[in-house]
Parts: structure tokens; C-alpha cells; sequence
């Protein structure tokens, strides 16, 4: 396999704003306070050197990487780092051309202090498939939690796969998905997370071929049960939020569009705007009293434009990316719920059956016995009703342990999720709150320059003293 | 304009007070009275000339002319061209006529007829349009009739208070009463004025062009086509603010439309829902008021071509001029070969004439001679005391156009803070809004 390696200097510019990222992560259940996960603190320098990585040698041990515990001891403190005993970071995108087929791969390094890991670092490469592999496993592990979502398969604006910028944003997002499921309490203790961090490729790829689950987050047979099937107790919690979500989701990917729409319109606006003020410049050298005035005006014009420029360029940082990732969040959301259906559905049915076979039983006890195939083996009736009896019996007491089983497994899940949704809501609340003020505040401060800049033009244009020479001619400011 | 007014009515009052002092009477119109449009009509007009056309409605205008109220025997005459009664002005006097367009038109074609030498004021064109709106702008929208009446008083105005064109009979006559169009020969003018204009656009090659024209007609059509590429960009510039805040009006749909299901922060979200609508309705007062402006814009920049058209009307002069010098050349040339006897005219001997068709021929280019010369002669003064009245009307326009401009700046000046100020306002108040939220 040829490789051909990504701009390193690219890989190091990343680290270091991801380095404060790993130190602020979000979503575990134990944090208090809401930090934000795209909060730059200013960052540690970094040497590219460090990723003069040439052969990563699968599952090497890496030697301490200063720069990763120096980043952390960097970190928030009041988050508690010492807590963490897991950490992860994704970096290092490379890509692999091999006959078949080409991708990219990137690095995941792991540091942890847990028994249950063999080692306390690890380094393997991954691909983005493998992403796709690792939570569709933990879908189907914990199906009462929100797993946090993965980036986009494709690019909205037709990137290629191997465009830097589409590299940059998904490597950012895949960061920040191993975080948020490491810093998850319970996520973080999957079997399958410990074989993405540290198994082999060729270990990997052997484990992945295996168990190739047949049961799907909602598997086949569930799923269409779960679209036809009425629950009778109906819980109305969970349907509101379902249309909550539901509602949400859409809305967030409306204001996405309109978004997009003004930024575009916004981006044309800077242009027209250059082209507008040279003409100023162009007019102020043949009007000699005037071409104070018009340079002031030309002058006015540009830095308008600077100042759209400036709201332009925050725009997919700070508003485009967080919106789009809320989105992905609350379609994970919805995915838990139908997901935590399963559990409750499973609990009815086995209800059902019970009920049913309770039924039977009573029919049973007090209904006369009719012809059977037991009266050929030539027992009487009494044996055979007896005998059926029994066999109900057996049945029923172990469909009462499975409904009490199923009762309670399902309102576990019920009580995890709920705790889960909370924590999200809240997250949720803070991050498009910031989107928004993000967003006032960048249309503030574009029009308090826009206003500078005009009000700097009104002294010029009042001293334009007229060859009539009285300059006491300037017109009535209504100001 | 303003300043000139009272300047006027001081020197007037000087006047009265030192009887002495000399003072012109041909004192701008303006001085003495005010003019104004305030309504126009729809009308459905007289079948027009061609048959085919049939009877479509047109618009008037309504003149109203008030002499301003001012002292008693100030010696102030309005101009010559009285009513028909032929009264003579008493002092609260009042005119009232209804013009159309094409009148209008008409006037300008006689002006510019008349007083080549004179910048004439421009009209409003004949069709406006805000070129963002895809709103097909009829001809008779209202407001497009409003921009109009404004830009057709600003004409008005201008050529009241020229100290040249505001004595013109016709204009005079235009103002007061009906049969304005018979004080000159000038009008099928219109159809002149176009078609010199038309000449006017072929460049002569000059030998001696004079450099003060050159220079105006050079700075006249830079700045024309400054003015124009500036109008053209700022169009799209328009458009391109009217659709920015009107893509907001969206947000506020999406906010309202997520106030009804999330609750915590219903309220928050209805307030800034009404602030997106109030900021994408606002842009459409804003371009509107800002299209004022522009038309002053549009208006310097057709003075421009008013300014050209002098320019090459001397041309126009002094290549007749030139002409007729290189005739009187030709002719004078003519003239030595014939008189001198120069026997490489040998076509002369060869038909054998006679030396009394010599002394014709001599006779006849003597008198051409004398013809071209006296011609000359009237070209020489023609053109000597156009140069005079337009190098001053120049110059006057100058002045003029930089207080002009100067208003015009200021204007766009306030009118981007003003907005700017409201724009400001609206989004502090959303900024105060979101972080509001819970």
C-alpha cells in the first residue's frame, strides 16, 4: 500500500484547538456544569515534529507523549481531570491507495489508566467505516442510550473524500465522538469500545467479521412490530417527546437552510461591495472640492464590506457547525427513543402471553376436556387435563418471572434514558442559546463598524468649502 | 438653492433702500416666486395624432405658481410676459396650469434649441425602476409618478432660478397659460434638438480645439460614465441588502413556528420572531428613501450630458469655422493660380479661354472670397460670444453641482446612519432576547 501522508502542519494546527477539546468535553453524566465543546481556550504551542509519524506500526506503544499530558494539565481543573481514566484522541488523517480501493485512515491514541486495558496507551488507525462499526455496536449494547453521533458520510457541498477542509471537519467530528462516548459512564465500558482502541488491524478486521449482528439497534422483526404496534400504556411522556424531537429536528434543519442562504447572499454582498468603492475613488480624482468627501465615502464603503467579511467568515465555525452537530444530536436522540420501544414492547407482549395463558388456564379448569390426541395413547380425561394443567402451570411461572424481568428491564431503561435526555436537553439549551447570542452579537458588532465608518464620513463632507468660498453653507444636520 | 434666494430678495431690499445702487431686474424667477407640483391626474387624453394609437390615459401635472410675499415697492417686476389681460402684477398673484409630460419635454427641446450655449437642466426619465424588485414598474405606478413630480419640480426649479432661462418667453408662458407653444418656432424643436444631438455624437477632428472645452467635455463624460457604473453597482448592492433582510423574515417564521412546542423559552422566541420581521420589513422603507438620493445621482449624471452638448456645440462652431477658413484657403489658392497665369492650368489654354473668362472666374472668386470672409467674420463673433456664456454657465454650474453633490452626499451620509443606528438597535435588542433564554 502506498501512502501518501496529509499536510502535517495541517494535523498540528488541529491538535492544538482539539487538545482543549479533550480537555472540556461534555456529555458525560457526571458533570455539573455545561462546558463547551467548541470553547478555543488558548491552546499550548505545538511542535509539528511530534507528528513527523512516518510508519505507525499497529498497536506500538507510543512513547509519552509529553504534549498530550501537557495539554491536559493545561485543562479546565475544576472538571476534575484526574477522574478521567480514559482518554482518546483522534488525529493523523492518511491516505492508504491500495488496487482495490483507496480511504483514509486516522490515528487514534489512547491513554488510560483502567485495569481492565492491558496496557495504558495505545495507537491504531481506523477508518471511518470502523466509526460506523463501533456505534452501530454500541447501539446495540446499550439500546437505552443516546449515542452520540458520528459526522456526516458525505459532504454537503460535494467535497471530494480527500479534500483537506472535508478531512479537517470530519476528523474534528470524529474526535469528538470517541470523547463524548469515553467521558460516557456507561459507554465507556464497552467491550467493543476496548477493541476499536486497541486491536490490531488485522485483529480488528477478524472481530469485525464475526457476529455480524443480526439484531440491529431495532432489529428486523421488532421493527415492524414496533411500526404496527399500539402500546396499551401508552406513555405519554415518551410520545411528546418523540414529536418534540421530532419538531426540533426539523426546525434546526430549517434555520441550517436559511442560514446557508443569507451567508451566501452575504458573501456576494462583500463582493459587490469592493467592486462599489473604487468607483468612489475613480469619481473623487476629477471633482476637486469634492474628492475629500468621496475618498471618506470610498474609504466608508470598504471597511463596510471588511466588516461583512468578518461575520461571514465566523459564520461556519460558530454557527453552521455547532447548529449541524445539534442536529445530528437530536436525530440520535430520536433513534434512542424508538430504540427504548423495544424493551417496553417485549414487556406488553410477554404481558399478553401471560394473560392469555392465564385465560387458558381458567378455560382450562372449568371448561369440560374434549377429544385429544392424548385419548389415543389411552389416558383418560382427567390425566390429560391434569397433565395440560401442569404444563400450563410451568408455563405461566415462567412467563411471570420473564414479565417481571422484562418490567423491570424496561423501566431501567426508561429511568436511564430519561436521566440521559435531561442531561441532553440541558446541553442542547446552552449550545444554540450560545448559537444565537453568537450571532446577535456578530450582528452588532458589524453594524456598530458600519455605523463608525459613516459617521466618519460626515465631518469630510461638511467641510466642502464650495468655490463660493462660504463655508458656513454645510446643510442642517438632522442628526 | 435657498442661499441664492436670499441673496436675491437682500440685493432687492438693498435696492429699495439705496435707489442708487444698480441692481439687475433680470433677477432669476425663483427669487420672486415659488413653484410647485403638488398633485398630478390621471386623464384620458385626446385621441393622439396617429390614428392607429387609440385613446390611452396620461398623466398631468399641476403647476401652481404664488409670487412670494415680499415688501411693498420693491421695484420688483415679474417678467415681461404678463397674462392676456396684460394686468400687471399685483402682489399676491397665482398661476395655475396642468402639463403633461410631453410638454415638458417640449419646453427643453425649445430651450435647448434656443440657448445652445446654456446647460439645460435635465428631465426625469421616461420610465423609472427599482432594478432589484422584479416588480414589473408600469409606467403609471404610483410611485413612480411621485419620484416624477418630485424630479419634475427639481427641473422646474432649476431653470426658474437661471439667470438665463428663467427670462425665457416660452417658459414663462409654459407656466402661465395656455397657449405657451405658439411664443416659438422652436417646437417641432424637439425633433432639432434630438437630431443635432445625434450629429452632435460624431467627433469632429479639430485643428485647434480649445482647451478649456475639451477639458469640461473630457471631465463630462468621465464622470457619466463613473456615475453610471456607481448606479449600476449599487443596484445590485440594493438587491443584494433587500434579499439579506428579507431571508431573515424566515428566521422569525422558524422562531415562532418553535416558540408553540418549546417551552421553555416560548416567550423569547415570539419577541425575536417579531424583531426578524420588523428587521426584513424595514429594508423596504430604507431602498425606498434611499432611491431619492440615487435619482439626484441619475440627475448629475444626465447634467453631464447637458454639459457635453455644449461642449460640442462649440465644437461644432469652430469646426465651421475651420471650414470655412479652408475654403477661403481653397478659394484664395484658386484665386493666385488663376491670377498669376500659372501655366500648369493648362486645361485653361487648351479650351482657350479667353482672359475675359479669366477676369469672370477672378471676379466670381473675389465675391466667394468676400462671402466666406464676411461669413467669417459673423462665425468669428458667434462663436466668440458663445464661448463667453458658456465658459460662464460653466462655471456657475460648477458651483452649483458642488453644494448640489455636497447635499447629495450628506444625504446618503445620514440616511446609512440613520439605518444603520435602527439596524443596531433591532439586533441589540435580539442579542438582549437570547440571552434571555433558559
Amino acid at each position: 500500500m502506498e501512502k501518501s501522508s496529509e499536510n502535517d502542519r495541517e494535523s498540528g494546527e488541529y491538535s492544538q484547538q482539539e487538545a482543549d477539546r479533550l480537555s472540556s468535553s461534555t456529555f458525560s453524566r457526571d458533570s455539573k456544569r455545561f462546558i463547551d465543546p467548541l470553547s478555543l481556550n488558548s491552546g499550548n504551542e505545538r511542535n509539528s515534529s511530534e507528528f513527523q509519524d512516518v510508519s505507525p506500526s499497529e498497536g506500538s506503544v507510543i512513547t509519552p507523549d509529553s504534549s498530550l499530558m501537557g495539554s491536559l494539565s493545561l485543562g479546565d481543573d475544576e472538571f476534575g481531570l484526574c477522574t478521567r481514566d480514559l482518554i482518546v484522541r483522534v488525529d493523523n488523517p492518511e491516505k492508504h491507495s491500495s488496487t482495490l480501493d483507496s480511504y483514509v485512515t486516522f490515528r487514534i491514541t489512547t491513554k488510560t489508566t483502567r485495569s481492565d486495558f492491558d496496557d495504558c496507551e495505545y495507537s491504531v488507525r481506523r477508518r471511518y467505516n470502523d466509526f460506523i462499526w463501533l456505534r452501530e455496536k454500541l447501539e446495540e449494547e446499550y439500546p437505552s442510550s443516546i449515542i452520540p453521533p458520528l459526522p456526516e458520510k458525505h459532504s454537503m457541498q460535494r467535497f471530494q473524500r480527500f479534500n483537506s477542509e472535508f478531512l479537517k471537519t470530519r476528523m474534528v467530528g470524529l474526535n469528538k465522538f470517541l470523547n463524548r462516548v469515553a467521558d460516557h459512564s456507561l459507554l465507556s465500558h464497552s467491550e467493543n469500545l476496548k477493541v476499536f482502541l486497541t486491536f490490531k488491524v488485522w485483529e480488528f478486521a477478524a472481530q469485525k467479521k464475526q457476529n455480524v449482528g443480526l439484531m440491529g439497534r431495532v432489529s428486523g422483526t421488532f421493527h415492524n412490530l414496533a411500526t404496527t404496534y399500539l402500546m396499551k400504556s401508552r406513555c405519554e411522556e415518551f410520545e411528546s417527546l418523540n414529536e418534540y424531537t421530532q419538531k426540533l429536528s426539523e426546525k434546526l434543519g430549517n434555520l441550517e437552510r436559511i442560514g446557508q442562504r443569507i451567508q451566501r447572499e452575504q458573501l456576494e454582498y462583500v463582493n459587490e461591495l469592493h467592486e462599489f468603492h473604487p468607483i468612489f475613488t475613480l469619481w473623487s480624482n476629477s471633482e476637486h472640492q469634492l474628492s475629500g468627501a468621496l475618498d471618506t465615502i470610498a474609504t466608508a464603503v470598504e471597511d463596510c464590506a471588511e466588516a461583512q467579511k468578518r461575520v461571514t467568515n465566523a459564520y461556519d465555525l460558530e454557527f453552521a457547525q455547532p447548529l449541524h452537530e445539534n442536529i445530528l444530536y437530536t436525530e440520535a436522540v430520536k433513534e434512542a427513543l424508538k430504540a427504548t420501544r423495544c424493551p417496553q414492547i417485549e414487556y406488553e407482549l410477554t404481558l399478553e402471553d401471560l394473560q392469555k395463558r392465564r385465560q387458558e388456564r381458567e378455560q382450562l379448569l372449568t371448561g369440560p376436556q374434549g377429544y385429544s390426541i392424548g385419548t389415543l395413547w389411552g389416558k383418560t380425561s382427567e390425566e390429560i387435563k391434569t397433565e395440560k394443567e401442569q404444563k400450563l402451570n410451568r408455563v405461566i411461572e415462567e412467563l411471570v418471572r420473564q414479565v417481571d424481568e422484562n418490567n423491570h428491564r424496561h423501566q431501567k431503561a426508561n429511568s436511564e434514558l430519561q436521566g440521559e435526555i435531561e442531561s441532553w436537553q440541558e446541553t442542547k439549551r446552552q449550545e444554540l442559546k450560545q448559537l444565537f447570542v453568537g450571532m446577535a452579537n456578530r450582528q452588532v458588532q458589524y453594524y456598530e463598524k458600519c455605523l463608525g465608518a459613516w459617521e466618519a464620513t460626515i465631518p469630510s463632507i461638511k467641510n466642502i468649502t464650495t468655490s463660493h468660498g462660504s463655508g458656513d453653507e454645510s446643510p442642517e444636520n438632522p442628526l | 438653492m435657498t442661499d441664492q434666494t436670499f441673496e436675491n430678495i437682500n440685493t432687492a431690499l438693498d435696492a429699495v433702500e439705496n435707489p442708487m445702487m444698480n441692481y439687475n431686474f433680470k433677477s432669476p424667477l425663483l427669487s420672486s416666486v415659488d413653484i410647485s407640483i403638488p398633485v398630478f391626474e390621471k386623464r384620458v387624453g385626446e385621441t393622439s395624432a396617429s390614428a392607429m394609437i387609440p385613446t390611452d390615459g396620461f398623466v398631468a401635472y399641476q403647476i401652481i405658481t404664488v409670487t412670494k410675499s415680499k415688501p411693498k415697492n420693491s421695484g420688483f417686476e415679474l417678467n415681461a410676459y404678463d397674462d392676456d389681460e396684460g394686468q400687471s402684477c399685483t402682489l399676491e398673484k397665482q398661476w395655475v396650469v396642468w402639463r403633461r409630460y410631453r410638454n415638458f419635454e417640449l419646453l427643453r427641446g425649445h430651450l435647448e434649441a434656443t440657448y445652445p450655449y446654456i446647460i439645460i437642466p435635465p428631465l426625469p426619465e421616461k420610465s423609472f425602476s427599482y432594478g432589484w424588485q422584479k416588480v414589473s414598474s408600469e409606467k403609471l405606478s404610483s410611485d413612480f409618478l411621485e419620484r416624477r413630480r418630485v424630479s419634475l419640480i427639481r427641473f422646474l426649479h432649476h431653470v426658474a432660478e437661471h439667470p438665463v432661462l428663467s427670462n425665457d418667453k416660452t417658459f414663462l408662458a409654459f407656466l402661465q397659460n395656455e397657449n405657451w407653444m405658439n411664443t416659438t418656432k422652436n417646437m417641432d424643436a424637439f425633433g432639432k434638438a434630438s437630431q443635432t444631438l445625434r450629429s452632435l455624437h460624431a467627433s469632429y477632428r479639430l485643428k485647434m480645439p480649445d482647451r478649456f472645452f475639451e477639458e469640461t467635455k473630457c471631465f463630462a463624460d468621465g464622470n457619466h460614465s463613473v456615475i453610471s457604473s456607481l448606479l449600476h453597482v449599487r443596484t445590485k448592492i440594493a438587491g443584494r441588502e433587500f434579499g439579506i433582510h428579507k431571508l431573515h423574515a424566515n428566521y422569525g417564521r422558524v422562531f415562532r413556528e418553535m416558540s408553540s412546542f418549546q417551552n421553555t423559552a416560548s416567550e423569547e422566541f415570539q419577541t425575536v420572531a417579531r424583531y426578524m420581521d420588523i428587521y426584513a420589513a424595514g429594508i423596504d422603507t430604507m431602498l425606498e428613501e434611499e432611491e431619492n438620493i440615487i435619482d439626484k445621482m441619475k440627475e448629475y449624471m444626465t447634467y453631464m450630458e447637458a454639459v457635453r452638448n455644449v461642449c460640442c456645440q462649440q465644437e461644432l462652431i469652430q469646426f465651421q469655422y475651420e471650414q470655412l477658413e479652408s475654403s477661403i484657403h481653397s478659394k484664395e489658392s484658386q484665386r493666385k493660380q488663376i491670377s498669376t497665369g500659372d501655366h500648369t492650368s493648362s486645361i485653361f489654354l487648351l479650351i482657350g479661354r479667353s482672359t475675359m473668362n479669366q477676369d469672370n472666374k477672378l471676379q466670381a472668386l473675389d465675391r466667394d472670397i468676400q462671402q466666406l470672409e464676411t461669413q467669417m467674420q459673423l462665425l468669428i463673433g458667434e462663436n466668440k460670444s458663445f464661448k463667453q456664456k458658456a465658459q460662464e454657465d460653466i462655471k456657475r454650474f460648477h458651483q452649483q453641482k458642488e453644494h448640489f453633490l455636497q447635499e447629495a452626499m450628506f444625504g446618503l451620509a445620514v440616511h446609512r446612519i440613520q439605518t444603520y443606528r435602527k439596524n443596531l438597535a433591532l439586533w441589540l435588542k435580539l442579542q438582549e432576547c437570547f440571552s434571555k433564554i433558559q
